[in-house]
Parts: structure tokens; C-alpha cells; sequence
């Protein structure tokens, strides 16, 4: 494994700047909760990043709403500074509707219906099936 | 009868002649027979809460007692500190706490409510059916006002709309909590648990409470604050927001809901100049009554003080014992006058002897308490 140093890394700028998920409270075992954060590529997921740009609670609530925050303001700046957003920023920017809709959020709700209506389908045959069988 | 048609169309036009043109604010006059009804076209004029005449009017009469403002609030225990002070000092002293006192009685606003939001952002069917819960989105900028932040929540069939106000309201708290603030409103605010709390005299307690935990323009806020202005009106417990900073807050509503009869009243009992006119200077538009209001309003010399439209006889058992000299002393001079009381019924004095005439009566009932003196 190669481990940079905080020293090298300092001045290694090689790298490019990243908005992705950190996970924070990495120590709590079944309770995810992300951070939304600028740091460099190289850099590990839950360590030092440069700054953070929001939060997002992957759980539903009481209200049964999972709670995102974005920090626009600072997104557009390190956006314009050239960071690239990661796979699941871009979807959930896009669900905020911040950027366009991502195509994989398209795709992932089209396979969900797909999976659902059978289901739903499914078992009401079957009862009917029975229904048939028991009366005669 | 003839005679009392004929005295109250005497007064009527003298109080209109005399008092149109110093009516000030009031440019709509009544017509015959309707006294109150002119109160509704008076919408152009309307004064609203946050005139500075108007905030003037309440601030005065909500009153300064250093005593009740500055009185002890619960705290950590520590022994009093004593200091000493010269004349001068103390009354420094005095004045910056009447000055602290000020800020600290300063009025809650009064808005109308909020309406509610009902934008949608967009629509995206193909999402439908995506995920089981909705997504909450806020915006975290720090320098943006609360009521500007961008809150939207994509539902799960695929619509992006606008946060309601409690939403709004609780993800704001979440992301910028505000000291006192809960997330979902404590259980004082529900209807039985208001009752039981106003039979414990501490309606001061729950508006400081919805104070903190409502924004001024939500429903809640305003359903709080009236129930416990109903409540004081009905038990005629002024004295408890006095010195406080909501006094003005509930003369407002009582006035502009007609029904603040039982404040003036207890004001009356209290104090008999300055508080009395400034309310009718503020109220002259949103008072029912307009020959009260312009009987208070006009500017009174000290020798010459007209009719009061309210029974002197109320006036008199509520006024303090060294005012009552000075309210015989200029009672004479209604001898002989005939003027209306909010319940129509009419007073005509003569010296020392006062009638009330009831229409629906029609007997005379002297009473002979006022004036003998």
C-alpha cells in the first residue's frame, strides 16, 4: 500500500479536487451519515478534506424525508475551480434540481417499477388460483 | 320619545359639526341612524400596527413599571449586591434602566398570515415510484435570509415543489437552530393544555413560549395569541401584560375585533388622563363607538371638558379618591346635557342628580352619587 504523507501531500498538487460523500461518524456502526465535501482525489474518503459543502442523511426521518443540505454558494465556486463532482453528487444534485437528472436516477426508477408491478401482480394470481381451487 | 329622538339628533350633529373637521385620520362621516357603520369604509385610512403614530400610542400605554419588568426571573442563586449611590447616581441609575426597560418592552410584530406555498418546480413522471421517502434539499449559504433560502423536496413520484412553512420552518431549525427553538411544537400549544395553563394566570409565560417557538406570521402563532387575548378579555385580567412587551399586541386585536370595551374600562379604573386619549387618538378609526372617540380626542382645556359619552357614574366610582374633587368640579358644567352610553341609554344631568332614561324601560332612576360634593 502507498501511504502519501501529510508533508508530501501538502505540496502535491497533482491531484484534482473531488465533491463526493464522506462518511462521517465512520465509529457508529448501521447509522450512515455523509458529508458532502471538497477534497483532493488522492486523499482517503473519510479523511482531511479542504472544505465541507453540505450533509446528507441516507436514513428517512419521522416525516419520512431524507435530508440533504448543499452549500450552493460554495459548490459554484469549486465547481468553477474546476472540481469534478462524483457519481451520487451528481445524482442527488440532480434530484434537488441543481443539475439536470442524472440518467442512471432514470434508469434505477424504471427498474424499480419493473421489479414492483410483478409483485404486485404475483401474488394476486396465486390467490386466485387458490380462490378456484378451494370452492369446488 | 319626541324629546329623546330630538336630544340624541341634537347631539348627533353637534358631535359631527363640532368634531369633522378635527377628526383628523376620520374623513368618512356617519350616516343618520348607523353610528358604526362608517368604521367599515375606512380602509384607505386604516392606521396599521406599524405606524410610528401607532407604535408611539401602544408603547405608551403598555407602560414602564420598572418593578414588574426587572422583576426576579428564575436564576442560579447568588447572594443581592449592594451599592452606594449619591442622588445623582441613583437617578442615572434609573434612567438607564427605564432605557433598558424600553428595549426590553419592545412589541412583537403583528402580520397578517402567511399563505401557503404551493409552487411546483417541476414534474418528472419518469421518476415515479424511485424511492420510498421523499428528499429534503436546503441550501446552507450562511448570508442569505431565512425567509429567501431555497428549500425544495422532491417527492417520490417525481415532482420538485416548494417546501411548506413547516417544513421550512423545521429544516431551518435543523440546519440554524435557534436558542428555545424545538423541532415540533411542545404540548402547551394544544387547546386543553392552553385552558388549563390560562386558569393558572400565565398567559404571559405562553406568549413568551409561542414567541419563540413560532414565526409571527404562521397560523400557530396567531391561533396562540388570540385564544390568549379571548381568554384575558373575557376574565378582564389586563393587569397581567401590563408592563409587558405584548400589552400593545393585545390592545391592537381587542381593538380591531370591536371588543375592547372591558380594556378601556380598565384603564379608566387605573389612570383618568393621558393613556384614556392616546388609545382614542390611535383608535379613532377602528372604534365603534365614534362619539366616544371624538369625545376623547378633542383637545380639552382644563375648565371645559364636554360630556363624556360613557355614564359619568362609572367614571366617578373608578377614578382615585384625589381625582374625584376634580371630577365634580367639572361635572356641573354637563348640567343639563343629555349623552349616550354604549348600551343607548341616555344620562341627563342636573347637579347633582343624575337620570338614566331607558328606552326599554322608560322609567327614571335617580341617582344621586355623583356630585354631591
Amino acid at each position: 500500500m502507498v501511504h502519501l504523507s501529510s508533508l508530501l501531500l501538502k505540496n502535491y498538487h497533482g491531484g484534482y479536487v473531488v465533491i463526493r460523500l464522506a462518511l462521517a461518524g465512520h465509529k457508529q456502526a448501521n447509522r450512515p451519515f455523509y458529508r458532502i465535501v471538497a477534497a483532493y482525489n488522492k486523499r482517503a474518503r473519510d479523511g482531511k478534506y479542504i472544505e465541507q459543502l453540505g450533509t446528507y442523511d441516507p436514513l428517512p426521518n419521522i416525516y419520512n424525508e431524507k435530508l440533504v443540505s448543499f452549500n450552493f454558494d460554495r459548490i459554484k465556486y469549486w465547481i468553477g475551480c474546476g472540481a469534478h463532482p462524483t457519481k451520487p453528487i451528481s445524482k442527488l444534485l440532480g434530484l434537488a434540481g441543481f443539475f439536470p437528472l442524472h440518467p442512471m436516477t432514470i434508469t434505477e426508477a424504471e427498474r424499480q417499477r419493473a421489479q414492483t408491478e410483478p409483485i404486485a401482480a404475483g401474488p394476486g394470481d396465486d390467490l386466485q388460483q387458490g380462490q378456484k381451487e378451494a370452492e369446488p | 320619545m319626541a324629546a329623546l329622538g330630538a336630544a340624541r339628533r341634537l347631539l348627533r350633529s353637534f358631535s359631527r359639526g363640532k368634531h369633522a373637521p378635527k377628526g383628523g385620520r376620520v374623513s368618512v362621516r356617519c350616516s343618520t341612524g348607523t353610528p358604526c357603520s362608517g368604521a367599515q369604509d375606512k380602509d384607505a385610512a386604516k392606521p396599521q400596527f406599524t405606524d410610528p403614530a401607532v407604535q408611539d400610542v401602544l408603547g405608551r400605554i403598555t407602560g414602564l413599571d420598572l418593578q414588574k419588568v426587572f422583576r426576579p426571573v428564575k436564576e442560579e442563586l447568588k447572594p443581592p449586591t449592594y451599592k452606594l449611590m449619591t442622588d445623582e447616581q441613583l437617578a442615572q441609575a434609573v434612567a438607564s434602566a427605564t432605557e433598558q426597560a424600553r428595549k426590553l418592552l419592545q412589541m412583537p410584530p403583528v402580520l397578517p398570515e402567511r399563505k401557503p406555498i404551493d409552487d411546483v418546480l417541476s414534474e418528472e413522471k419518469i421518476l415515479d415510484g424511485m424511492d420510498d421517502a421523499k428528499y429534503a434539499f436546503t441550501d446552507i449559504t450562511y448570508d442569505i435570509p431565512h425567509r429567501e433560502r431555497f428549500i425544495v423536496v422532491r417527492e417520490p413520484n417525481g415532482i420538485l415543489r416548494k417546501a411548506t412553512w413547516e417544513e421550512r420552518d423545521r429544516l431551518v431549525q435543523v440546519y440554524f437552530p435557534k436558542v428555545g427553538r424545538k423541532l415540533s411544537a411542545p404540548l402547551i400549544f394544544k387547546e386543553e393544555n392552553l385552558k388549563m395553563v390560562f386558569s393558572q394566570d400565565r398567559h404571559e409565560d405562553v406568549l413568551d413560549l409561542c414567541l419563540v417557538q413560532f414565526e409571527p406570521d404562521s397560523s400557530d402563532y396567531i391561533r396562540v395569541h388570540a385564544a390568549t387575548y379571548e381568554d384575558l378579555d373575557k376574565h378582564g385580567k389586563y393587569e397581567l401584560l401590563r408592563s409587558t412587551r405584548h400589552f400593545g399586541g393585545m390592545a391592537w386585536y381587542l381593538l380591531n375585533a370591536r371588543r375592547a370595551d372591558g380594556l378601556i374600562v380598565d384603564m379608566l379604573k387605573r389612570e383618568l388622563s393621558t393613556p384614556r386619549r392616546s388609545l382614542s387618538g390611535r383608535a379613532t378609526s377602528s372604534w365603534p363607538c365614534r362619539r366616544t372617540s371624538s369625545w376623547l380626542l378633542r383637545a380639552v382645556p382644563n375648565d371645559r371638558i364636554p360630556p363624556p359619552p360613557i355614564p359619568p357614574i362609572e367614571i366617578y366610582k373608578f377614578i382615585k379618591d384625589e381625582q374625584k374633587a376634580a371630577f365634580c368640579s367639572f361635572a356641573p358644567q354637563w348640567k343639563g346635557s343629555c349623552f349616550f352610553t354604549s348600551t343607548q341609554d341616555v344620562i341627563h344631568v342636573e347637579g347633582d342628580k343624575s337620570f338614566v332614561l331607558s328606552e326599554s324601560n322608560k322609567q327614571t332612576n335617580p341617582n344621586k352619587e355623583l356630585c354631591t360634593c
